[in-house]
């Protein structure tokens, strides 16, 4: 069955960019590596495009995260403004840090999951159905439910913690 | 008859019950329908379901518009090969090689064969008359007949051939490129194992055990964890819940509501907006401003560079957030500074204070070292425990940014000054 390559680019665009945002936490890499597993796409031809666009997805940020934590090693305390600037978009403040503070909060919680935990749930979130994450992932399909069920549960539980403990600091 | 589990709830929840046995999933189904509790589970789970969803739909990012698929498109014609390809290739040149070693290993395993048939009887003959006879050298005492020699030759060919063909049908498949339904039926394999594993193929996900064994421990942890029921009454349900409307359509961009206190923090942030300090009230700052530096002598002159560089009080005060107080501070800096108070849409403080006095680049570090210390005769109090801070080099001085909020949150609002 031949793919149309220009549908699956609209329809899974987003989602793929999601699923690699909720890896990297930097927006403008989370579009680029998207981009990169469709330009390897089209050039390999996958038979099932979409589950393979998300597993190269994944490696892609796989490699991206190794190569931040080599990154951060740099980093100083003292930011110039160009550096601050360059990293926040065109937002007013409050938007910003809102979204930067809620992503902090659902990063510290994502990383609270297990990793195959939190790889299923994103796979989920990313579109997959159960048959793909389970051909990914090894699981059998009868174990999805019950890993989603964990994941969403604690994903929840750890969130409003750190609701909590945010509150607690005002 | 047996309540459902959890991961059952889910997966009907989630429209992916067909996969099941058409039997047990029929179970499930009625079930659900017919026991109040798990009835009230079901909606349970499903709160936790669209919560969970909610919470990774608020984390964003903001995809925005997707570039042309013909910029993608021409990008993939434009990259060279996949690795993969060149990898499982094999150079021309590595064939003698390999032929070579075949022939090697099959001379040697040949010459071994001779030895051990003379029996344990007789060690070694052939070689001490190697030794001894005919010189010693370049003649076989006792040769190794040569029916053998040439059986072994063959063989050995018929090896090399047979490599030589693998080798090159190897290079015909990947001539494209590994198909990566291959890399993901070899996602088992242990790191490094398959030579010429494509690249850019899906790598395998973390080992995991059987698929089997996982369901089943999976099942069986999540059952340990899962909570006993309430004892107290819980509302009477209807006999017969209506389930369905619970059930997932998957949509590939579906929206998401966000969580609760995400939106009171936007609808907070959305009225603070109308706080952002007027005209006046900048006149009104600058004129406290200029009075307070009236008394202290060296700062009077600071007071002018303030209003003609770019460090004037607005622009050390982030637009659109509440103004809470201004004050001139002599102990900040050599030339004295300024402390800045705003309210975030959270509430909390945003602290701002600039210092007066430049430091040399290679210095810098030292400096925010005993700034972050609160040493060095430096005025600037140590943040509270938990507070996140950021140092800005500015003209004629510092500003230090502290706030009760995550470092990547201070960052974004730092942006935003003028």
């Amino acid at each position: 069955m031949s793919t149309d390559w220009s549908e699956l680019y609209r329809s899974t665009y987003p989602d793929l960019v999601r699923f690699i945002h909720r890896k990297v936490w930097d927006e403008e890499r989370a579009r680029e590596l998207a981009q990169e597993a469709f330009v390897r796409a089209l050039r390999d031809e996958p038979e099932r495009p979409r589950p393979w666009l998300f597993t190269v997805a994944a490696n892609l940020a796989r490699d991206e995260a190794r190569t931040a934590i080599r990154r951060k090693a740099h980093l100083t305390l003292l930011r110039s403004e160009a550096e601050v600037q360059q990293e926040t978009g065109q937002g007013s403040p409050s938007d910003d840090m809102i979204r930067r503070e809620t992503q902090a909060r659902v990063r510290h919680a994502l990383d609270a999951l297990s990793e195959r935990d939190r790889e299923v749930l994103l796979l989920w979130s990313g579109g997959l159905s159960y048959t793909e994450i389970a051909d990914q992932t090894g699981l059998a399909i009868g174990a999805i439910g019950t890993t989603l069920s964990r994941a969403r549960r604690r994903l929840v539980a750890e969130y409003e913690e750190t609701e909590e403990e945010h509150a607690a600091r005002r | 008859m047996p309540h459902v589990g959890d991961g059952e709830i889910h997966a009907y929840l989630d429209g992916a019950l067909d996969l099941f046995p058409p039997a047990e999933a029929g179970r499930i189904r009625d079930h659900l329908r017919s026991c109040p509790d798990c009835g009230r589970r079901l909606a349970e789970e499903n709160a936790l379901r669209e919560g969970a969803e909610a919470i990774l739909g608020a984390a964003g990012p903001e995809v925005g518009e997707a570039p042309p698929f013909e910029e993608i498109r021409a990008r993939a014609a434009a990259a060279p090969p996949a690795p993969a390809a060149r990898a499982r290739r094999v150079p021309p040149t590595l064939l003698p090689w390999a032929a070579s070693i075949v022939l090697a290993l099959a001379v040697g395993w040949g010459v071994r064969g001779t030895t051990l048939d003379r029996g344990a009887g007789a060690p070694d003959v052939a070689a001490r008359s190697a030794l001894e006879g005919a010189g010693g050298r370049g003649a076989a005492a006792e040769p190794v007949s040569t029916e053998l020699l040439d059986a072994v030759a063959t063989a050995a060919q018929e090896a090399v051939g047979a490599a030589s063909s693998d080798l090159a049908t190897a290079g015909t498949v990947s001539g494209g490129a590994v198909k990566p339904e291959d890399a993901f039926r070899t996602a088992d394999a242990p790191a490094g194992g398959e030579a010429g594993q494509a690249q850019n193929a899906p790598a395998p996900l973390p080992s995991s055990p059987r698929s089997d064994d996982v369901g089943a421990v999976a099942k069986a942890v999540a059952e340990a964890t899962e909570e006993e029921s309430p004892a107290e009454e819980v509302p009477p349900a209807p006999a017969e819940t209506d389930v369905s409307a619970f059930a997932d359509r998957r949509e590939p961009d579906r929206e998401v509501e966000e969580p609760t206190d995400v939106q009171a923090r936007r609808a907070v942030a959305e009225s603070s907006s109308s706080l952002a300090p007027a005209q006046e009230r900048l006149d009104e700052v600058n004129e406290r401003m200029a009075q307070q530096a009236g008394e202290g002598g060296e700062f009077r002159a600071r007071v002018g560079a303030f209003e003609s560089s770019a460090v004037s009080p607005a622009g050390l005060m982030v637009p659109g957030l509440q103004v809470e107080s201004i004050d001139v501070d002599p102990a900040l800096g050599p030339a004295g500074g300024l402390r800045i108070v705003q309210r975030l849409p959270g509430g909390e403080r945003l602290e701002l204070l600039f210092i007066s006095g430049t430091v040399e680049a290679q210095d810098r570090d030292a400096v925010a070292s005993a700034r972050l210390a609160g040493g060095d005769g430096l005025a600037v109090p140590v943040a509270p425990e938990g507070w996140s801070r950021i140092d800005i080099p500015r003209s004629g001085g510092w500003l230090v940014a502290q706030s009760a909020v995550p470092m990547d949150s201070l960052a974004a609002l730092m942006a935003h000054l003028r």
